[in-house]
Parts: structure tokens; sequence; C-alpha cells
């Protein structure tokens, strides 16, 4: 970053006072990871909190873990760039997380059937293989998918303290949460993790809606629609107009990736489900947590628009930096939204803010780690092995991988020198284990079948989804659009799904007499 | 434009409001989860020493 950028950027209200803050926080979290170790004595504990999770509780965890600083850092940027037609993806994701808490859609259905793990489902429904095969998938998006979560939310953290114009400031920042976040999650698994999410909730829907409401009186709440009005015009609204950065195929993968995917198909929201007491919490906590799964969209979303207007009329000296005209390279806008909460916010409340962002970044990596070490311990390595696994054994190796996801992630954040979009990144990743696992668990759960063949060949097919990057479109001198790639790959998997299980139905079902094959059915209609 | 601008101004407002009052009471409601989930665990620890001393 250049010096003149730094300094602009490293103008802040936060002090000595809000560090206080934030490493009371930090402590608190830290004392809570080690207070509940005593409850981990099995696996069940370790990464579904014993199974006894209430809704209200439910909600505060889900809430937390899906509110991450990614997904607040990524918002504000949708918001800072499209305006108020960002809006629909919040809407989208809220509408769609209340049908799947109505309807009980994959979610209930996977609680009833007692697995621990999505991919444990697919032993339970197909067979090993296919466990196997979901397991590595999963781990493979997954980890992946969270491979720059570390650097951006330090971002955020150098960003809002002013310590961006410090060369060592990011690896440190970097460094010092990965450990905190090693520590309680290794030592109290899901326990520390619904306790911390609890506080987290608690701090971060405070600080977001005290944030919002100064933003609305810092700026005024007529100025900022009237500006994106006149700067963006009726793209700034209107999210189906092809004039704006979205348009109906954008609206239609927003509904299925921040809609059903992000609330019934992404494991680490799915854990949530499958941690509660029975299916009927599950609906409940679903349909309550939809105004959450707005909101996580929404506020940030608006305090990148608030961000926009406070640099487009109101800050010169940020506005020469992001908006430079031609020839001149613009900032990377991620640093927008906390260059604005670092300006607005008053000392104290600053402090406040900041750990709430901090505690939507360490909840996320808590539960992430979580999610996809325990998938490679229960779902590839023991599997795999001969001999069966211990409890222990169990938590041993998954609090290894919980250090050596860690470790990666650290090294990614520090080694990934490229500038690509979050998003587009993080959208192709995940969609590697998404667009399959949905034709599974669909297929699996809904239609009887469905064959451990189409099973894992939808599986396989969610490899398609990589042509949706940058690189791999060069390669192959494809210039299509993410969302288009990504609306196709689920249409792929569907059809694989089916056609492989028509195809290939699994012994039992094949050895049947064609008159019998309904006979399960008939038995339980009778 | 305009109505555009309406359903945002709508969608933001009614749905911080329902924020505002599902933080409150999940606030309360998950305070109250969590002592039973510890008393739940507790039980269970107690029941699982229990028989570990009944069955050496």
């Amino acid at each position: 970053m250049q010096d003149t950028a730094a300094a602009v950027l490293g103008q802040t209200n936060f002090t000595p006072f809000d560090w206080v803050i934030v490493l009371v926080y930090l402590s608190i979290s830290l004392v809570i990871g080690l207070f509940v170790r005593k409850y981990v004595v099995d696996m069940s504990n370790y990464i579904g909190a014993g199974r006894a999770i209430g809704t209200c509780l439910g909600i505060a965890t889900m809430t937390g873990t899906e509110m991450g600083l990614v997904t607040v850092m990524y918002s504000a940027q949708k918001g800072f760039t499209g305006g108020f037609a960002a809006f629909h993806i919040a809407l989208v994701a809220g509408i769609v997380t209340f049908l799947v808490g109505i309807s009980g859609f994959i979610v209930a259905k996977l609680r009833d059937t007692e697995v621990l793990t999505i991919p444990e489902y697919y032993e339970k429904r197909f067979d090993r293989k296919t466990r196997i095969l979901g397991g590595i998938m999963l781990a493979l998006g997954g980890i992946l998918n969270m491979g720059l979560f570390l650097k951006v939310g330090s971002i955020f953290i150098v960003g809002v303290t002013g310590l961006s114009a410090q060369g060592w400031a990011l690896p440190i920042v970097m460094s010092t949460l990965l450990i905190l976040v090693l520590v309680y999650t290794t030592l109290g698994g899901m326990f520390s993790v619904v306790v911390t999410d609890y506080i987290q909730f608690v701090v971060l829907s405070m600080g977001l809606l005290v944030a919002t409401g100064i933003a609305i009186q810092f700026i005024g709440w007529d100025h900022l629609f009237e500006t994106v009005a006149s700067q963006m015009g009726s793209a700034g609204f209107d999210p189906l107009t092809a004039e704006g950065n979205f348009g109906t195929e954008y609206v239609l993968w927003m509904a299925f990736t921040a809609g059903l995917v992000s609330c019934a198909i992404w494991p680490t929201a799915v854990a949530r489900a499958l941690a509660a007491k029975d299916s009927t919490t599950v609906r409940k906590q679903y349909m309550l947590s939809s105004v959450s799964f707005m909101v996580r969209f929404l506020v940030p979303n608006f305090l990148g628009i608030a961000a926009f207007v406070y640099i487009s009329t109101q800050a010169p000296d940020l506005k020469a930096l992001f908006f430079p005209g031609e020839g001149g390279q613009a900032v990377n806008n991620l640093y927008a939204m906390p260059a604005l909460l670092g300006r607005m916010l008053p000392p104290g409340l600053l402090g406040l803010i900041s750990a709430a962002m901090i505690a939507a970044f360490m909840s996320t990596h808590d539960s992430y780690l979580l999610a996809w070490s325990s998938v490679i311990t229960q779902d590839i390595i023991a599997p795999l092995r001969n001999e069966a696994m211990s409890p222990a054994a169990r938590i041993k190796c998954t609090r290894i991988c919980i250090v050596a996801i860690g470790l990666y992630i650290l090294y990614w954040g520090l080694a990934y020198k490229g500038r690509d979009d979050i998003w587009d990144y993080m959208a192709v990743t995940g969609a590697i284990y998404f667009t399959g696992s949905f034709a599974v668990l669909l297929g699996g759960l809904y239609w009887k079948r469905a064959s451990s063949t189409g099973a894992f060949m939808a599986l396989l097919s969610g490899i398609f989804a990589v042509t949706g990057l940058g690189p791999v479109q060069a390669l192959l001198g494809w210039n299509v659009s993410g969302e288009r790639i990504g609306l196709a790959t689920v249409l792929l998997s569907l059809v694989i799904m089916v056609v492989g299980s028509l195809l290939f139905p699994d012994r039992a079902e094949a050895d049947q007499p064609v008159e019998n094959q309904n006979m399960p059915q008939l038995a339980e209609e009778l | 434009m305009e109505t555009w601008m309406t359903v945002w101004k709508v969608v933001f407002i009614v749905v911080l409001a329902m924020f505002a009052l599902l933080s409150i009471w999940v606030t309360i409601g998950g305070f109250k989860d969590i002592r039973e989930l510890f008393a739940a665990m507790d039980a269970a620890q107690q029941e699982a020493e229990q028989k570990k001393n009944q069955n050496p």
C-alpha cells in the first residue's frame, strides 16, 4: 500500500481504550473455551454439543456463525458497488430460509435421521464410498472456501484500528487471532462454539444496530437515497435491470446460494440443525433465524452504501483514493467500510463495534474449523481405517485437523497475493461441494429410487463449477458469468443424479422383481 | 425507480425492527438455554461417573 493511502486510511478514532475493550472481550472467549472443556467426553458432545441446544441458543449460534466478518466485508462491498439494489440478496435469503423453516425442507428430514454430519447421511442412505467421496468434496470445497477468511478479516481489523500503515500489523493480527480461535475450538469443541456464539450474538446484534443508527444520523437518511439515485441511477435500486451489477440470473443464483445453500446445504448451518433437540425445534429455529439471515446481508449492505455516500460526498481525501479518475489506481474497496467506521464512530463505541466484528470473525472460524475437521475425521479417516476408532482417538484426530487447517489458512492468507473478487472465489470453491450435495440430499431424502452410483456421479459433477473461475475460463477460452456456470452446475448435478440412478440402480432394488419394488411404500401406507 | 426506493425503505425499517425484537428475545431465552444445557451436561457427567464406579 502506498504511504499516502496508508496515511489517509490510518485516520481513525480508535484509541487505547478501544484496545482494552477488544482485549477484555477476547480474554472472556478464551476463558470460556477452557471452562467448558470438562464437558467434552465423546464425539457427540464434541461436535454436537450433546444434541441439547434449545431454540434461542440455536438461533444465536446460527447467527453468530453465519454473520461472519467475511460476509460483512463482502456484503459491504456489494452495497458500495451496487447500492440499494444489493438488498435483494438479503430479501431472498430471508424468504428462502423462512420457507425452509415452514416446510422443514431437507433440514427436518436430515435431523430425523440422527446423523452427525451430511456425509454420515450419505453412508446411511447410500454406501461407504459415497460417504468418503462426499467427505472429500466437502472438505476440499470448504477448506478452499475459507482460504482467504483470515486475511480478509484481518484487513478489517487493521483498517478500522488504523494499523494498515504498519507492514507488520497484518501478519501479527492474523497469527494472534488464529491462535485464539485454535485454542478454544480444540479444547471445547461445539460447547465452546455455542457458548461463545451466544455472547457474540449479543455483542454483534447490539453493535450492528447501533452502528446503523449512527450511520443514518451521521450521513442523513434522505441524503443516502438521493446520492445513490444521482450517482447510480435506477441501477442503484432495481436488481433486475440489466444495466446494473445484478440481473435476473444473479437474483436466481442468490436465491439458491444465499438462500437455500446457506441455510439447508452448507454444513456449518446444517450442523446447528443436527445439534438441535428435535425436528420441531429445527423448524422453529429456521423460521425465526430467517430474520437474522436477512440482517446478515442487509446491515453490511447498508454500511457499504453509507461508505459510498460518505466517500463520494463528504470525504475528499478518501474520494481521491477510491475514485481516482482516469489513469489512477483505486484502493481496494474492501477498505471503504472499515474507513467509514473508523471515522464515524466515537472512541469506546468503536472498540465495542470492533469487538463485535472480531466476534463475527471468530465465531465463523471456530465453526468452520470444527465442521471441516470433524468431516475429515468422521467421514474420511475413520471409514478408511480397518480398525474402529475410539471416541478419544476421534477427538484427538479432529483437534489435529483443526490445527492443520488453521496453519493452512494462515499460510494461504500470507502467501496469496491476488486481488480476486472474494465472492467469485468463495462461490466457485463452495459450489464444488454444494451443487453435487444438493442433488444427493434431494434425491436421498425425497426419492426412493435414488441410487449410490447416481449419488457418486452427482457429487463428482460439482467439479464442473471450477470453470466459473477466471483463470480456468481464460484457459478454456470461455467468457461465461459465474452465476450462469453455477446454475448450470446445479442442473447438471440433478440430471446426473436422476440418470445415474435410473441406469445404475442399487443392487437390492435391482434384484427385486419389478412388481415388488413398491412394496415397502405400500406396506407403509397400509 | 421510485417504487424500488420505497420497497427498500420499507424492507430496511421492518427487518431492523424485527431483528431488534428478536435480539432481545434470543438474549434472554439463550441465557436460559445455556443454563439448561450445562445442567443437562452436569447430570450426564454424574450419571457416567456413577456407572463407572458401579462397573469399574
